[in-house]
Formats: structure tokens, sequence, C-alpha cells
């Protein structure tokens, strides 16, 4: 899932500074799992920011909601009375959610509160780790089910660079080797012959994300 | 005198029965240093574990002067690890409200025993003195006049 | 002042509570807790990992006696538990591969502990090392007044312990009793190497002031001492911390026959599997955890399953028969009511708000949260629908939950509430 982490309380009150009524908005999806932007999180930051307000002899007023999930048309729609009647919206939602808050609401203040950091796994609770960059064409079959696009601090996609020490990358030093994982894994499945399939350079230009936003049109599914 | 509004949580297996002790019924011990407490005011959970990160902050926003925490001594939560759960909970909470600007002094934990009548009413003593020098909450609601002169 | 009060709007929910009791383990404890249950007008199954030999006799024993009804599964497992307190649902494996499903109110841990010889801190070449079985099997096999090990006279024992071991009570007592007989009987000097000698038993006291007398001499040690060879002997350094100043304590040298060390306390094989299975947590050295050592020392972090004996902490005999009876006397004292009232205050998912995020099943320390199907079907919440019957959703099981509320503050879709509460926080 997105995994997303709330910004420093400080930048959120800089971006508030011209405001007095605000909505501040969750999302019941995937930064609700995360811990970040849920119902909870909502009601903790609103109290923050109103008594930051209070501190300067000021008042700030918060409307709180939490739908459902912010990236659809319809959910985000559902706030539009709320919308119309506040300043500005602190939406505690991904990117994704924010940018759909702003493309159906054209003179609504948008504002993010968390930073969209990655797409992760749990590993454990309370720990998220990155998995995957979303770089359009999944070798994962290649590789034992783990990832060296996202996992290796090199990108390598043949083998390991050869500074590993004990499984551990010379780059970032609380990581583990991709390609360490890779091989012991392959190794437990019986697949290390994979290791000798040529995997090619990718092509960031045309099947990923250095070619533009991409876009998924399904014929089939438009009404 | 300026007399702050204290918000006590009090865990129902060590806070409560502390509080409960600290009026006198303690033999042996002069508790005539206890201050009057008029602006007390003791919510009790069934464990520190119930308490919400929110509650904290929205005790502070509502006037309170001072939030105090009274749980059990770590590895004696009867519930194995509520105590810890809210030790966590004031931590993140202090975080944000140092971020802010509030003193740290406004938001605190105590562990305690069952029996523990002078502690609780020790910190809550030491609270009230910290809280005088502080002065009023600045940061709660604009409206509210608790415990200001 | 706000007063604290518990919520006497009344009860609940109450269980029916079958006489039926499945005990995991067929050694001491659990053939002692069987009895005393089944004395008790319970019924009691236990399943055994092994063959156990001394079952057989135990059953034929029993089989004359009175109404006792205990069933043997012999060479079985318990490899999956579901339900709660009152109706568990236990999926048990014979060596033939079938399984039979037992549906008990109660379950008890009583699987005992394992023993290795490691002799930590001894250099390994040194051959003079005996282990307190050995000991014991040497003296009482011994005739006359002079104890010999592989042809060699004994005139020099050391016992060491607190290396391996915590806090084990009966290796206390082994060395005390054979220490006693050492120096008594077959006139050898004795020391005992200790960080702290454990008399807190019957006669432990008197035990110890009779080495004493004897001519024990009891070394405390801070540092693990250091063993090294001499002339082919083994030999222990330390310092003598009977003097409370360091400068005053000089350093001691025994040199000894043979060194004798107490076999090392593990849990059970598979223990930590077990404690997933049965969803309670493992404490100190990987043993059971008992909810609390002092008064409720029996029970687990879940209702309804109780630990009892060396799984739960290694003990001699009489304590283990004692907890035994006393884990008995709980059961008795709970099923035979018939019933059991749950709390009126425990906690409810409201289900059209849970984000399936398993935070609480993660964090409730009675493992009383499960995440339920709703419907046969996994169909995405169906937004305004006033049918929540149609979702995956987490379920608090009224009878296993403590009301403590930790899921409650937790969950970070506020989904749920603790019923029956009676403080208002806004």
């Amino acid at each position: 899932m997105i995994k997303a982490e709330q910004k420093p309380v400080e930048e959120i009150i800089s971006y508030l500074e011209p405001y007095n009524k605000i909505l501040l908005s969750g999302c019941g999806a995937c930064v609700t799992v995360c811990h970040s932007g849920g119902e909870k999180e909502v009601a903790l930051l609103a109290s923050c920011l109103k008594m930051a307000r209070n501190n300067g002899g000021k008042n700030l007023e918060i409307i709180e909601m939490t739908p459902a999930r912010q990236c659809e048309p319809e959910f985000a729609l559902e706030l539009a009375e709320i919308i119309a009647g506040v300043d500005a919206v602190l939406s505690l939602s991904c990117g994704v959610g924010v940018q759909t808050l702003a493309r159906n609401f054209k003179s609504a203040v948008i504002i993010p509160g968390v930073n969209t950091v990655f797409m992760g796994e749990t590993t454990a609770h309370g720990i998220w780790e990155e998995r995957c960059q979303a770089c359009g064409n999944c070798i994962l079959e290649k590789t034992g089910g783990v990832c060296p696009i996202a996992r290796c601090a090199k990108q390598l996609l043949n083998g390991p660079c050869g500074g590993s020490s004990q499984g551990i990358c010379e780059i970032k030093r609380d990581t583990d080797c991709a390609w360490q994982l890779i091989y012991d894994r392959l190794k437990s499945l019986g697949q290390l012959t994979k290791l000798s399939e040529m995997i090619p350079a990718k092509n960031w230009g045309t099947e990923s994300r250095d070619k533009g936003p991409r876009k998924i049109v399904r014929e089939d599914l438009t009404i | 005198m300026f007399n702050p509004k204290i918000v006590a949580f009090c865990c129902e297996q060590s806070g409560v029965p502390a509080s409960e002790m600290r009026l006198g019924e303690v033999a042996d011990l002069d508790l005539k240093s206890v201050p009057n407490l008029p602006n007390l005011e003791i919510r009790p959970v069934p464990c520190a574990g119930r308490i919400e990160t929110v509650h904290l902050l929205t005790a502070l926003e509502q006037g309170a002067d001072g939030v105090l925490v009274f749980a059990c001594h770590e590895e004696n939560c009867q519930y194995r690890r509520g105590n810890i759960r809210a030790k966590s909970r004031l931590l993140y909470a202090g975080t944000m409200l140092e971020r802010i600007g509030m003193e740290k002094a406004r938001l605190e934990i105590c562990n305690l025993a069952t029996n523990d009548g002078v502690k609780f009413s020790k910190v809550l003593t030491e609270k009230v003195e910290q809280l005088r020098k502080l002065g009023p909450n600045k940061f709660s609601k604009i409206s509210s006049e608790v415990g200001k002169e | 002042m706000t007063q604290s009060n518990s919520d006497v709007r009344g009860v609940i929910k109450t269980i029916l509570l079958k006489q039926d009791v499945l005990i995991l383990g067929g050694g001491f404890s659990g053939i002692s807790l069987a009895e005393a249950l089944a004395r008790g007008g319970v019924d009691v199954t236990i399943i055994e990992r092994g063959s156990a030999k001394q079952l057989d006799e135990i059953t034929s024993r029993l089989k004359k006696s009175e109404n006792i009804t205990i069933t043997i599964l012999t060479q079985s497992e318990l490899v999956d538990l579901q339900g709660h307190f009152g109706s568990f649902r236990a999926k048990v494996r014979k060596n033939d591969g079938e399984t039979v499903e037992l549906t008990p109110a109660i379950i008890v841990a009583a699987t005992g502990y394992q023993t290795l010889r490691q002799p930590q801190g001894i250099p390994e070449t040194a051959a003079d090392i005996l282990y307190l079985p050995d000991m014991k099997k040497l003296i009482d096999a011994a005739a006359g007044e002079k104890l010999f090990l592989n042809g060699k006279p004994l005139s020099a024992v050391t016992f060491f312990l607190d290396a391996v071991n915590d806090d084990i009570k009966f290796d206390s007592i082994n060395v005390l009793e054979q220490a006693i007989v050492l120096g008594s009987r077959f006139n050898c000097r004795v020391s005992v190497l200790c960080r702290d000698l454990k008399v807190s038993f019957d006669g432990g006291e008197r035990l110890y002031r009779q080495a004493r007398e004897e001519g024990v001499l009891f070394f405390k040690y801070n540092e693990p001492p250091d063993f090294h060879l001499e002339n082919g002997k083994l030999s222990v350094s330390l310092p003598d911390a009977t003097f409370p100043n360091n400068e005053d304590q000089k350093e001691i040298t025994l040199t000894s026959d043979v060194i004798v060390l107490p076999e090392t306390c593990l849990p059970g094989t598979k223990t930590d599997q077990l404690a997933g299975i049965l969803r309670i947590p493992l404490g100190k050295g990987g043993y059971f955890m008992d909810d609390n050592p002092q008064f409720l020392r029996i029970r687990s972090a879940r209702r309804g399953i109780y630990v009892t004996g060396a799984c739960r902490f290694p003990q001699d005999l009489t304590e283990t028969q004692r907890e035994a009876e006393a884990t008995a006397q709980e059961i008795i004292s709970i099923l035979l009511p018939g019933t059991y009232d749950c709390s009126p205050v425990f906690a409810e998912v409201d289900t059209k708000k849970c984000a399936l995020c398993y935070t609480c099943p993660r964090l409730c320390p009675h493992s009383a949260i499960t995440i339920e199907k709703y419907a046969k079907q996994n169909i995405y919440r169906i937004l305004n629908s006033e049918d929540d019957s149609m979702q995956y959703a987490a379920w608090v099981e009224p009878v296993a939950c403590y009301g403590c509320g930790l899921c409650v503050a937790e969950c970070p879709a506020q989904a749920i509430s603790l019923r029956g509460e009676s403080a208002h926080f806004n």
C-alpha cells in the first residue's frame, strides 16, 4: 500500500497562516492503515493546530472529516458542501488524494499534510519498508519475488555489485543487499538457473516513468 | 493565587486506589502538606493503555494547565503492556506539543503502585508548584477562563 | 472528584460451560492435574506427544479406581486452536496423520521442560566433569567410605552453580544433599561456587546449616570464575566475596578432582511453536508466561488457558504437585456452576469503520481479537449500506475480553468502543 508520513507540524502551521477556517480531511484507506492520516490522526492534528493558533491569541476553526477514500471522484465530491464553506482544505491523504480534490474543486486551496513516501510492506507492526517503485515492467518472476529496482541501492538488474558485506549493502548500511536476498530466495526455490537469464537494461524512457505521467485506458470498461 | 487546573488520568489498578489513599487514610503520615486542589479533575480508566493520544491534547486544548497520567510500574501492567503503550503515546504527544512551543512540564506520566498514596500526593504537589511558575496554559481555547485569576 | 466505578448495568452475555478440560502433556504435571480434575468431576483429555509408557501404568491404575474418566491420546500433538474460553476448537493430529477435533472449555499446558549438558566456562578438554544426576548415581552405587571416579579416588569436589541456570531451586536441593553426603560419608573436601543459594523450600535453611556444619565451603561470585587446567587437574580462581571490601578480597584457587555441574534447564522443544498455536506469550527464558507470578501464577494471559508445572518454570516435584492441585482447584471452581457471566465491560468493533489494518489482533494482550469473515465472500464495504454483514472486520470475543481498552485507544479508524465504559473523555 501507499505509505505516508505526516509533515512536521511547523510546516503545516506555516501553510495555514492565511486561513481561519479549514476542512481537515483524512482518508480511510492507505494513510489510515499506516497511521498517518486516518480519523485518529485527523483529531490529533486538529487539536494540535488549534492550540498552536490559540497560543498566538487567535482562533482556527477546523471541520474534521475522513472520507473512505479521497482518490475516487465520488468520495471527493461528497465533501463539496463543506469545501464551499471553508478557506482551505488540509488533506492528509496521499498525493493522489490531494490532486483529486484539486482537480474537482477548481477554486479551493488544497494543502497536503503528509509526505507520500513509498509503496511498501508492513514488515512488523509500526514498521514499513519500501518494496515497489512502479517501474512499469515487473521482473519479479526472474528475481524470486525480490525487487532489485526498489531494494537495490544501485538498481542493478543482473547480479550484485560485489560490494556487499555479510549480506548488507555497502551504500546503505542498514539495508540488506537485494541481490543476496534474490540469490537466497531463488536457491530455496531451486531456481538458481534463472540467474543466468539476462534481464535487459530497463527502458526508462518507453516503459517507465521517464516518459512522463503514465495512463491506463481500458476501452472495454469505459462507460 | 493561581490554582492550575490539572487533569489526572488515573489507571484503575494503580492511580485510582492511590488517589483514594491520599485523603488521610494513610496512618503515620503528615498529609497537611497536600495542597487544597479545587481544580483537580480525575479521569479513571481501566488501564493507562485506554488513554488515546488525542485525549491528552484535547484536555490541554479545553483548558487544563497540566495533564498527568498515573499508571502502573512498567512490567506490572495487569494487561501486560497498557502502561507502555500509554508511555509511547505520551512521548508522541509530547513531541507534537514541543513543536508548537508548549512547555514540557504540562504533560507528564508517573508510574506508581496501588498503595502509593504518598507518591500520588507528592507528584501532584510538585506539579502544582511547577504550573504556578509556568502560569496559565496559553494554548487552550481562547474563550475558556478556567483556572485563571 | 470523579469516582471510578465499573458498569453495573447488568450482565450482557452468559455462556454455558462443559466440564471438559484438555491437558497438553502427559508427564508428572499433566497426570497430577488430570487426577485432581477427574476427582472433582471434570472430564479430562490428555494429549501426549510421545508414546509415554508411564501413561499405560496410570491408565490401568485409574481404570480400577472411582468414576474417573480420563481420555489419553498418545503420539498426538495440538496443531491448531480456534475459538475461545468455553468453546475452544482444538485440532489434534496423531502420528499416523489422522486429525481429530476436540472442544474443551478450558485448556492447560503442562508440557514440561528439557535439560541439556553444557559445560559453560569450563575448558572442554577437562575430563573431570560430572553432572548432578551422574554424581547422585555414583554416590548411590558406592560401597564403603571411599568414592571412586574412573578408578581415581575423589577427595576434593567442587559444585559450580548459577552459570547456566537462574533461580532453579532443585539445583540447590541436589547440591546441598550431595554435598552433605560427600562430606560426612566420603570425607571429601567439598566446595560450592554460586551466585546465591536458594533455600526457600521446606527444610532448606536446615539443610544449608547442616552442610556448613559438615564443613562444606561456600564461595559466592559475581563475575563467572576462571577455570583452567593445572597439572591435569581442574582449578578455579575467584575472589573471596565474603569480605565486603574489595581490597580485602584475596583470590582463592581451588583444585578439585571433579567439578559437578547442574544440567541446563530449557523450555521444552517446540514450546515457542505451541505458544504461537495457543496465542499466549512466552516469558523470561522462553517458558510460558504466567499472568502474575505472585497470585495468578497458573493463568496465562488468555482466559481459559492455564500453564502449570515446568513449562511455566522448572521446579521440584512438591511444587509441581501443589501447582497442579491449585490449577485443578481454580478450574473446578470456574466450571462447576456450569455457566460463566461475561464482564459487562468489553470492546466492540463497528464493522462499518473497520479498515482491516490488523492493529488490534496484533496488540491485544489477551488474544481476544481475530479478523472474522462476516459473509462467504470478501466483498468491499458498500458505502452507506445498512447491511453490515457483507465484509471482513475485526471481532472481539466478549468472553475473552478483559476490558482494558488498549484496542479502543489504538484503532486508527476509531472503530472500537468499550461497551459499559463509565468514563467520558471529552
